[in-house]
């Protein structure tokens, strides 16, 4: 990566900080669930399903273990999982916390087994014997509605959860109209969620006060305190969550797991403290997965490449139940609403279908059902420039949404804050030269290489709160966040968040807001998280929110905060309040050559000496402040990715050869961060574009169960990449920051899947289908060969 | 998982007995590399582990021949160890290089030469690279020893010629002077990859011109194999264009590759025609 950004001596909003974080990480000090015991503990291991769906007749325990195994009736009174969509027609799906009569995939947990060791766990799984009576697999979304499969769920007549549609505008007067009416395909395929540690549990009861302690590697600790208070039939006071240090999440995370309430309920059982720490091949096969969605778009337009109208078919696999609290039809939901795109489409028409199968359930990741939409409708602008002989930049500014439209409600349902996305596009295609084409080109003619350029606009909207998810119609709606500010005697700041962090750099990041109200050194600020014991209630971290959510917050209290220490400050100087600024680490007076007094002697007045205090000041320094976007529909980053690629005609393999990003997510807390967040979610687009699949057989097996076969991107596949910030901070969140943390991840398909049709065109050939493996790109090569053999 | 014995016996004898009662979990060790991943996916349960690091003798180190016709390499002997060896920089480069992209270093510090050929994976980079330099292999048990062709070694996916107790002493790769050798590892997704392929070739060239040469197929089959159609057409011929397609086209119909996860047959035979021709175009440097 070119480095853009370097330290530049702001401490504050805008400042490129080392991390506060990182010693402990990066010295491998830190602990997480692996690393986290009590006294007794037994480890855990489940007994998974081996096959994709059957009926259980019977389990028969291990002799002489019968108390070292547990099913579904052994733990009590404990309700299932019950993701249940507001939106019309939606059909439920119960996920009971180990299965009891019936088995719906291949990993489904079905009973827990205790060890003094995971190893000896793990023997007594296997020993544990279950008799299925095997049933029809559903392991391909084409059979959603065949009635040779049964329907997976009681009550159901096919495999369908939901089916919505879109119809705004006029789509046909736009049809008649058009000059071009194109249509095409796209698969994007099935995806794990690799995240570096997998998920894990370790749960006992603190006698003391008398609370049932939950560690769980989560990315949102007090909700999911909820919902088990919910499943367990407990008070919310009698739970404690905690997510300690979490090793990457990207959602799969973000999610209640069938094995936390197991884990709990156990625990509440037999009152002994027990842990599970899951494997890669659980990892793989039984934690959520993602994607998995297939599209037919149909695109109408004028001889300019003018965007009359947009019609789609969306179809997606999301597995075997619906996860809470996002409810299976997110994904689905997510890409009929996204994809129009920035493009200013008003007649679209568009279904959308979420169908049920015996696979792993879908849940949230890194870009969310965008990176789907963003592909479907890259690849189809590109295509019609390609149609009409024109620029695909020149299409896309033709087509985008202007900054004089802002705020923008979207055929989608969406509203868009603001933005400059042509901007975007002319700063990619200025970073990426496509005049380099040329010579590169003829560099590489007398090879097996063909070069491509491809570009992809996509939109991440961010901190969405209130109205958006009650649109999705969710069991829990995220609209806010809080933060609790403590000062300690010694003049230090103490922020406890109910957001995650595990990755992001918010440990420093909420710093550099705190030093942006209150002048305090960064160093001086220390960011607790993830413990429902410490912190307020909040939502925890996910969909790109926590920097403008809690920032927001941070902000907030902070502010609240810098009254109090001015007031008191003042009152230490003697000037009035209004005399008076916050600038590092003291109260300054504004007179020229003004004192000023440390927030140390101001903390030691607060809480030690309080006869020091001004007589309407009352002594402490700690203040709790909630935050929500000033307007709830989002703030809205996006930017536009450029790949340059050579596909190798006699392999398929993709190489790419440089990849630039210019994308604005408004106002930057640390830059450095951004680029890391970028340069991450980027390795994950690629993987998403080249390398990871899930393949299941036709019984319902997964195909990928080990890194042998489930392949992520490492070092060696990272191009060199430019990035550019722009900047058009929001109009609806305060210092008009926006979240960024998927935006990487969203445009790479398309941005490299754009390139590389782009380089095989002149063969005839094309591909729209990810990942785009060497087998299937020169799948494409052959086919064209053939075709033009025949033709 | 179970308990197991791990024994460190001193002496070759010693290897031998406590080797000796035949049971499937009765097995010799040498870096433990492959073992250990058998046993963390229960494929293999082990009763006894043997291992051979204090055995001494051939099974350690690297030698030439006094005449300087062959390399001697000891059974135990650690790719890191190969890989450093200024004497198989110098006579054997390919096998040098092939270890640059050979798992990671942690691997090559403690895998074995011995341990890598009886593990008989088909995907391994060096049982083909040896086969190519004709490579033999001394081994040695309770009652004797007997040197075969590395090729013979192979009898399936997973399964040697070795009898119980017999063991690997060391590989014997004869120094030819006139012959280039090079290895392909076939990644079709990303470099960390298994391969969906592996080919080394290793020809006596005279120009353009193929005195003689051994081509050998890795991973897509369920040993490594040479490809002997395609050698035959080659061998006397010039490397033109049509020669190779023609060796290309013998090398497909010779094995019967089946899909996986790497990529379809259909495709594994495409890759086999292209990198066979770039890997001989390659030794002569074009
Ligand atoms: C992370 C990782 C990455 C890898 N990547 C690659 C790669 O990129 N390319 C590649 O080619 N390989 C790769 N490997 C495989 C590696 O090459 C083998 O695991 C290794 O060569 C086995 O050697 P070892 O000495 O550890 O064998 P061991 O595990 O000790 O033994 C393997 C088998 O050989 C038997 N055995 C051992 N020594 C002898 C002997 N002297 N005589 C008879 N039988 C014996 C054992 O009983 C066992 O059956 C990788 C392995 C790992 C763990």
């Amino acid at each position: 990566m070119d480095a853009l950004t370097v330290p530049n001596g702001k401490k504050g909003i805008g400042g490129s900080i080392l991390r506060n974080e990182d010693e402990r990480l990066l010295s491998g000090r830190s602990t997480f669930i692996a690393d986290i015991s009590q006294p007794g503990m037994w480890e855990i291991a489940f007994l998974r399903s081996p096959v994709a769906h059957a009926n259980i007749l019977s389990v028969t325990k291990p002799e002489g273990f019968e108390q070292r195994v547990f099913l579904l009736s052994d733990l009590g009174d404990i309700r299932p999982i019950q993701a249940d969509s507001q939106a019309k027609g939606f059909r439920r799906s119960d996920y009971p916390a180990l299965a009891n009569d019936r088995v719906r995939f291949v990993g489904e947990p079905i009973a827990i087994c205790l060890g003094r060791t995971r190893a000896e766990a793990e023997d007594l799984a296997q020993a544990v014997f279950v008799e299925f009576e095997e049933l029809p697999a559903v392991s391909d979304l084409s059979q959603c509605r065949d009635p040779a499969y049964p329907p997976i769920h009681p009550g159901w007549n096919d495999n369908l959860f939901l089916e919505t549609h879109i119809d705004v505008g006029d789509v046909d007067a736009a049809r008649a109209k058009a000059a071009v009416s194109l249509t095409r395909q796209y698969r994007m395929n099935r995806q794990a969620i690799v995240s570096l540690e997998g998920r894990g549990v370790m749960s006992y009861i603190d006698e003391r006060t008398g609370e049932l302690v939950v560690y769980s590697s989560t990315q949102f600790p007090h909700v999911i305190r909820t919902a088990l208070a919910h499943c367990l039939n407990m008070q919310e006071r009698e739970l404690r969550v905690v997510a300690p240090e979490v090793g990457g999440s990207f959602g799969v995370k973000n999610n209640l797991n069938p094995e936390e309430i197991a884990i709990a309920a156990l625990t509440k059982k037999i009152r002994k403290p027990i842990r599970w720490v899951e494997d890669r091949r659980e990892h793989l096969i039984a934690a959520p997965h993602a994607r998995e969605h297939r599209y037919e778009v149909t695109v109408h337009a004028d001889k300019d490449g003018l965007i009359l109208g947009l019609e789609a078919s969306i179809d997606v696999d999301a597995g075997a139940y619906s996860v809470w609290p996002w409810t299976s039809p997110m994904e689905s939901g997510m890409a009929i609403g996204f994809l129009p795109g920035t493009y200013t489409i008003s007649n679209y028409r568009a279904t959308a279908r979420t169908c049920a199968s015996n696979k792993s359930p879908m849940g949230p990741y890194r870009g969310v059902g965008r990176p789907g939409a963003c592909f479907a409708i890259e690849r189809t602008i590109e295509e019609l420039a390609v149609h009409l002989g024109l620029d695909p930049v020149e299409v896309r500014l033709r087509n985008y949404v202007r900054p004089d439209q802002f705020p923008w409600k979207s055929a989608g349902g969406k509203t868009y804050d603001n933005g400059n996305y042509a901007e975007s596009a002319i700063a990619a295609r200025d970073l990426i030269k496509p005049e380099r084409l040329t010579e590169l080109r003829q560099r590489y003619a007398d090879s097996d290489y063909l070069i491509g350029l491809g570009y992809a606009t996509y939109l991440e909207q961010t901190a969405h709160g209130t109205a958006e998810w009650v649109q999705r119609g969710l069991p829990v709606v995220f609209g806010y966040e809080q933060a609790a500010l403590q000062m300690t005697p010694d003049g230090m700041l103490i922020i406890d968040v109910p957001i995650q962090n595990h990755g992001q750099g918010l440990e420093t990041t909420l710093a550099q807001v705190a030093n942006e109200e209150l002048g305090i050194d960064p160093a001086q600020v220390v960011v607790r998280h993830g413990d429902t014991s410490m912190a307020p209630y909040g939502m925890g971290t996910f969909a790109s929110r926590s920097m403008v959510m809690s920032g927001g917050a941070v902000g907030c209290a902070s502010a609240l905060l810098a009254d109090k220490l001015r007031k008191i400050g003042a009152h230490l100087l003697q000037v009035q309040d209004s005399d008076v600024r916050l600038e590092d680490g003291f109260v300054v007076a504004n007179a020229s050559g003004g004192a000023k007094i440390s927030l140390k002697e101001i903390a030691v007045a607060a809480f030690l000496r309080p006869e020091r205090l001004p007589d309407d000041v009352d002594p402490g320094l700690s203040v709790v402040a909630s935050y929500r976007t000033s307007r709830d529909t989002g703030a809205w980053s996006y930017g536009t990715h450029a790949a340059i690629v050579a596909v190798d005609r006699g392999t398929g393999m993709v190489h790419i050869l440089d990849y630039v990003i210019a994308h604005d997510c408004g106002t930057i807390v640390n830059p450095m961060i951004v680029d890391g967040q970028m340069m991450g979610g980027l390795a994950q687009g690629i993987g998403t574009a080249l390398y990871e699949e899930m393949p299941y057989s036709a019984e319902g097996q997964p195909l990928a169960s080990t890194f042998m076969d489930y392949l992520v991107p490492g070092a060696s596949e990272m191009p060199h990449t430019t990035i550019e910030h722009l900047c058009s901070p929001s109009p609806i969140t305060r210092y008009g920051i926006k979240g960024m943390g998927e935006g990487g991840a969203i445009p790479p398909p398309a941005s490299l899947c754009n390139a590389v049709n782009d380089a095989i065109r002149s063969l005839g050939a094309s591909i729209n289908e990810t990942p785009m493996t060497p087998d299937r790109v020169l799948r494409a090569l052959l086919d064209a060969q053939a075709g033009s053999a025949t033709a | 998982m179970l308990g197991f014995e791990l024994s460190e016996p001193a002496t070759l004898d010693e290897a031998f007995d406590l080797l000796a009662d035949g049971d499937p979990g009765v097995r010799p060790m040498g870096g433990g590399t492959a073992l250990m991943l058998m046993m963390k996916a229960q494929i293999f349960k082990p009763e006894r582990l043997v291992s051979l690091r204090n055995v001494g003798g051939c099974f350690d180190g690297l030698r030439i021949d006094a005449d300087r016709s062959h390399i001697r390499i000891g059974g135990m002997t650690t790719f890191a160890e190969i890989e450093c060896s200024p004497m198989v920089l110098q006579h054997l480069p390919a096998v040098v290089r092939t270890m640059k992209t050979l798992a990671n270093i942690r691997v090559r510090h403690v895998a074995s030469v011995g341990g890598n050929l009886a593990h008989a994976d088909p995907h391994l980079d060096l049982p083909p690279v040896w086969m190519t330099h004709a490579a033999s292999i001394r081994i040695v048990s309770k009652t004797g020893e007997r040197v075969i062709p590395v090729e013979d070694l192979f009898a399936g996916y997973y399964e040697t010629t070795l009898e119980g107790g017999e063991l690997i002493a060391e590989v014997i790769v004869p120094v030819r002077p006139e012959w280039t050798s090079t290895y392909v590892k076939v990644t079709t997704r990303s470099a960390h990859d298994w391969p969906a392929l592996g080919i080394a070739v290793s020809a006596n060239l005279q120009g353009r011109r193929v005195n003689d040469l051994r081509l050998v197929l890795s991973a897509a089959l369920d040993r490594p194999t040479r490809l002997v159609a395609a050698e035959n057409e080659l061998r006397g011929s010039d490397l033109d264009e049509a020669a190779l397609k023609r060796a290309g086209e013998a090398a497909v119909a010779e094995v019967d590759i089946h899909s996986d996860s790497r990529g379809s047959a259909a495709y594994k035979q495409h890759l086999l025609r292209v990198h066979l021709s770039r890997a001989m175009h390659s030794l002569v440097g074009v």
